[in-house]
């Protein structure tokens, strides 16, 4: 058996276990260390399992993880959360999927403060969850909402895969942080008015509430105060230069212990509790970074990846044809392969490529980020769709994918607007000096 | 009635075990926020966390190390049960019987792996980058919640359909 | 390595497939180095010894590199020997700040020392080459002229760098290279330790305002390039032989590489104005004294191992001795 057919197999093994209801983490480990047997021998197998587990489990960025699920569990717990989408309820209860609007506006603002994708759809389905289920939302709307939400601050800095895309391709960081920012909103925006046009043809996904008088929405605001200042300490702390988004997740944790003490929230026993949450999540969501690690790199000693990309990238198709396909590489392989790895891997054979057909690099770095978004909550592996799942048992995960599906949509209108207006990325760059 | 059932002493102390990894792996992540927030105040004054980094590293691990335990006590990990569910009730069984030794045997490999790590870390002599802080015990104790992890899931296996601990 | 014998014509010809593990990203010229050392030796065996690289840490990341090239995940491995500290206590010392003076001699000297001493600690792979980039600077956002610039300023460092920070009396912050941009942008630190090549690579020279000369304490980080012992041992004698000769070659063109990347880091910074300042031979001696404790720390816990490291020392310094008045 070649090395590609040997990958080729594993593949189909996966999906084949994954159908078992073997869960997610394990499949990919156990065909990625069968597969790295198979291509390699048994004693490096064994070698691949060891390192990569410890690797992720002791990795110094993965840490966000559990500590910014902390933050969004002491949140949930104090009635932190609760207050907040009381408000949100308040002023835009009257519109149909309101709050699921007012959550893709708190992803997003979480994600000038977190630059991890799954990190981002833990604590937002820790914060958000709950109460588009008090309101009585659609449960797989709700969670698909967040779930795709939660990619949105892949986009917006800080954003680890820009600044390695940046220095893989000698283009400027700066540059690349602030062409994110734009098509960000704009993913944003067009997710809103998904939920908008979701909820008109079905209006059971969200109950329509009453319109609250002028009033009561005043008077909610004040159970804004206290995530305003949480979000105002994170992100003005990292803007001031006081520490950096990694550090920024344990600031966020201890900020949001300090108010809870201050609302007079704060037991041992809700601390434990949100902890015992915090570590059963985190764990969820670090097994599957490792157990897809593994199955990386059992894709990678057979090449798979370098040899689909290499092979597609010179098909006999015109430019656009080309880039489609590149476009729709990312979408399947970001199904499988971390997207930093991802990037690593196939920058070196794209990027000369795109080049070639004239498109602009920090305009086909945007693009990346974009699709990648995308693999996250396609189906069968989405990572943001795992998450939200995990973190709601009620939930199956097919109709969390379900839920996460028009939002697909709404990011392949977002592809395309890119794609025929690339000022909405090139223009923005040309502020900075 | 099987010898682990749900109040013999084994089930007691794999479940103490459990939580007590847990507790172990909840102070963990409790060191990083203070590490962080320390660190971060004591360098405005030229005074920081010597190797907050390596601490933060290490402090991780062992918090996710420990989680292991319990989150598959709590049935925690995610799978696709689309399919599994058309199957007939002896269909489920059997695949549940097999999904649950392999995933024995894999916390097993998992756990001999680990050990085999550490012993790796002793020999060479690997430290953390600042600190110098030896590591070798950071596999070992992975190799330990692992054991127990096998445990758990071997408690699984024999009490079809229940939880260990029940998820909140 | 996988063997594979095909019958080609009536001689069967068996090729060798090795796996090549390289932690810098695809694009980085020390990973392209690295890449035509691969096809040459390709080239010279006539297609019998193949090596698919693997760059950017895709199949083992910077820290599992040499574990990885032990355990087989990768045949052949480049990677920092300073990412996995304490596993090397000899060779540590081609990293000390001894004022290396470029990185073709810290690569040549690297290589030659550990073959002359080929210590404990490399043994259970083979050691092909070692290269090592350009004496570290001192990129900073407040102009550094002399040791009390220093105090309390935020430096980032790890490891070793971390311990040159703060034996100049700079405070130490640890965080990885890829959040340093950002660091250094908001003023999370106020500087930053590397090659000067770092400060276009990573783009660090868009954020920082001045580069301090510290080539008189420069220190290197060795990267070894080291393969698997079986897979070693299962080549032919003729294989083996072509990838020492290969490997003996590229040793110069690996240290030129890093020249000609510090030539345009330097280049890069010009071009964005900062400012590059020059230490006084005063201001140099009192900065070598500062870190000389670091130097003495290395001499103690060799000696207490009962490991040459004296000697070791006394040979590196010769030699950069040797280059520096062989040097304009
Ligand atoms: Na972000
Ligand atoms: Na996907």
């Amino acid at each position: 058996m070649s090395d590609l057919q040997t990958g080729l197999v594993g593949i189909a093994l996966l999906f084949l276990l994954l159908a078992t209801s073997m869960p997610v983490a394990f499949a990919m480990t156990l065909v990625g260390v069968a597969g790295f047997a198979v291509a390699v021998n048994v004693p490096a197998a064994l070698n691949v399992l060891a390192t990569d587990f410890y690797d992720v489990f002791s990795s110094y960025g993965l840490t966000v993880i559990p500590l910014f699920v902390f933050m969004g569990q002491v949140a949930f717990h104090a009635g932190i959360s609760r207050k907040l989408f009381a408000a949100a309820q308040n002023w835009f209860g009257w519109l149909r999927g309101g709050l699921a609007m007012a959550t893709v506006g708190a992803c997003t603002a979480f994600g000038a403060i977190c630059g991890s994708g799954p990190a981002t759809a833990a604590t937002m389905a820790a914060v958000a969850l709950p109460e588009m289920k008090r309101y009585r939302y659609h449960p797989g709307f709700a969670a698909g909402t967040v779930a795709a939400s939660g990619g949105i601050g892949m986009m917006i800095p800080p954003s680890v895969v820009f600044i390695v895309y940046g220095v893989m391709t000698e283009q400027s960081i700066g540059k690349l942080l602030v062409a994110g920012i734009v098509p960000g909103l704009l993913v944003a925006a067009l997710f809103m008015a998904t939920i908008a046009l979701a909820c008109a043809l079905r209006p059971g996904l969200a109950p329509a509430a009453q319109a609250a008088s002028w009033r009561e929405r005043f008077r909610s605001l004040g159970g804004v105060i206290e995530t305003l200042l949480l979000f105002a300490l994170v992100m003005g702390g990292m803007f001031a230069g006081w520490f950096t988004p990694t550090e920024a997740a344990a600031i966020g944790a201890a900020g949001s212990v300090a108010i809870a003490l201050a609302l007079r929230k704060c037991s041992f026993r809700m601390l434990a509790t949100a902890m015992g949450e915090t570590l059963r999540t985190s764990c969820m969501v670090l097994v599957i970074v490792a157990g897809a690690t593994v199955f990386g790199h059992f894709l990678q000693i057979t090449n798979v990846p370098t040899e689909l990309a290499a092979w597609m990238a010179h098909l006999p198709l015109p430019r656009w044809g080309i880039l489609l396909v590149i476009v729709l590489f990312y979408l399947v392989a970001g199904a499988f392969l971390d997207a930093l790895a991802l990037v690593m891997l196939t920058i070196p054979i794209f990027y000369p490529v795109v080049l070639d057909l004239g498109f602009d690099p920090i305009w086909f770095g945007v693009m990346i980020v974009l699709v990648t978004q995308m693999g996250v909550i396609s189906p069968p592996v989405g990572v943001n769709v795992y998450v939200v799942s995990g973190m709601d048992r009620a939930v199956p995960l097919q109709s969390v994918f379900k839920g996460a599906l028009p939002f697909l949509a709404a990011l392949i209108v977002a592809a395309l607007l890119l794609l025929a207006f690339p000022e909405i990325v090139t223009v923005p760059t040309t502020w900075v000096k | 009635m099987s010898p682990l059932s749900g109040t013999s002493a084994r089930t007691g102390v794999l479940r103490w075990t459990t939580h007590a990894l847990a507790a172990v792996g909840g102070c963990a992540v409790a060191g990083i926020v203070l590490v962080t927030v320390g660190d971060v105040v004591g360098r405005r004054f030229g005074l920081p966390v010597k190797g907050a980094y390596d601490l933060v590293r290490v402090l991780g691990a062992i918090a996710m190390v420990c989680a292991l335990p319990l989150t598959k006590a709590v049935k925690g990990h995610i799978a696709i049960e689309y399919f599994f569910q058309k199957l007939g009730r002896r269909g489920r069984a059997a695949t549940d019987t097999l999904m649950r030794a392999v995933l024995l045997a894999l916390f097993g490999l998992l756990a001999w792996q680990f050990v085999r790590q550490g012993n790796g870390f002793l020999e060479s002599g690997e430290t953390t980058a600042t600190l110098h802080m030896p590591m070798f015990w950071v596999p070992w104790l992975a190799a330990f919640a692992c054991l127990v992890t096998a445990g758990v899931t071997l408690w699984h296996l024999l009490h079809p359909g229940r939880s260990m601990i029940r998820p909140r | 390595g996988k063997k594979e014998a095909s019958a080609d014509g009536a001689a069967a010809v068996q090729t060798y497939k090795l796996t090549y593990s390289i932690f810098f990203p695809p694009m980085h010229v020390q990973a392209k180095t690295g890449m035509e050392w691969a096809a040459e030796v390709e080239r010279r065996s006539g297609g019998r010894l193949q090596i698919a690289v693997h760059p950017g840490g895709t199949l083992t990341k910077a820290d599992q590199c040499w574990q990885g090239v032990l355990g087989g995940i990768s045949d052949l491995g480049m990677s920092c020997f300073a990412y996995t500290p304490g596993r090397f206590p000899l060779l540590e010392a081609l990293d000390l700040p001894l004022g290396w003076p470029d990185g073709l001699t810290a690569t040549r000297t690297a290589t030659a020392l550990a073959a002359k001493y080929n210590p404990a600690e490399i043994q259970g792979a083979k050691i092909l080459y070692i290269h090592a980039h350009g004496p570290g600077i001192l990129a900073t956002k407040k102009p550094v002229r002399a040791l009390e610039d220093l105090k309390n300023l935020k430096i980032r460092g790890t490891g070793l760098s971390a311990g040159i920070a703060t034996a100049l009396g700079a405070t130490a912050v640890g965080m990885p290279q890829p959040e340093t941009y950002d660091a250094l942008q908001k003023g999370v630190v106020e500087g930053t330790f590397c090659p000067i090549e770092t400060l276009k690579g990573w783009k660090q020279g868009e954020v920082v305002e001045f580069v301090t000369d510290t080539k008189a304490i420069g220190y290197t980080t060795a990267m070894f390039v080291a393969m698997n012992q079986k897979s070693w041992d299962a080549l032919p004698a003729d294989l083996q032989q072509i990838l020492v000769d290969v490997s003996a070659e590229f040793v110069d063109k690996h240290g030129a590489a890093w020249n000609q990347a510090d030539a345009e880091g330097l280049e890069f910074v010009q071009g964005l104005g900062r400012e590059i300042i020059a230490l006084s031979a005063d201001e140099e001696a009192r900065w070598k004294a500062a870190v000389e404790p670091i130097v003495q720390k290395y001499l103690a816990q060799t000696a207490e191992k009962g490991l040459p490291g004296a000697d070791f020392l006394q040979d590196a310094q010769t030699m950069i001795a040797e280059a520096r008045a062989a040097q304009p």
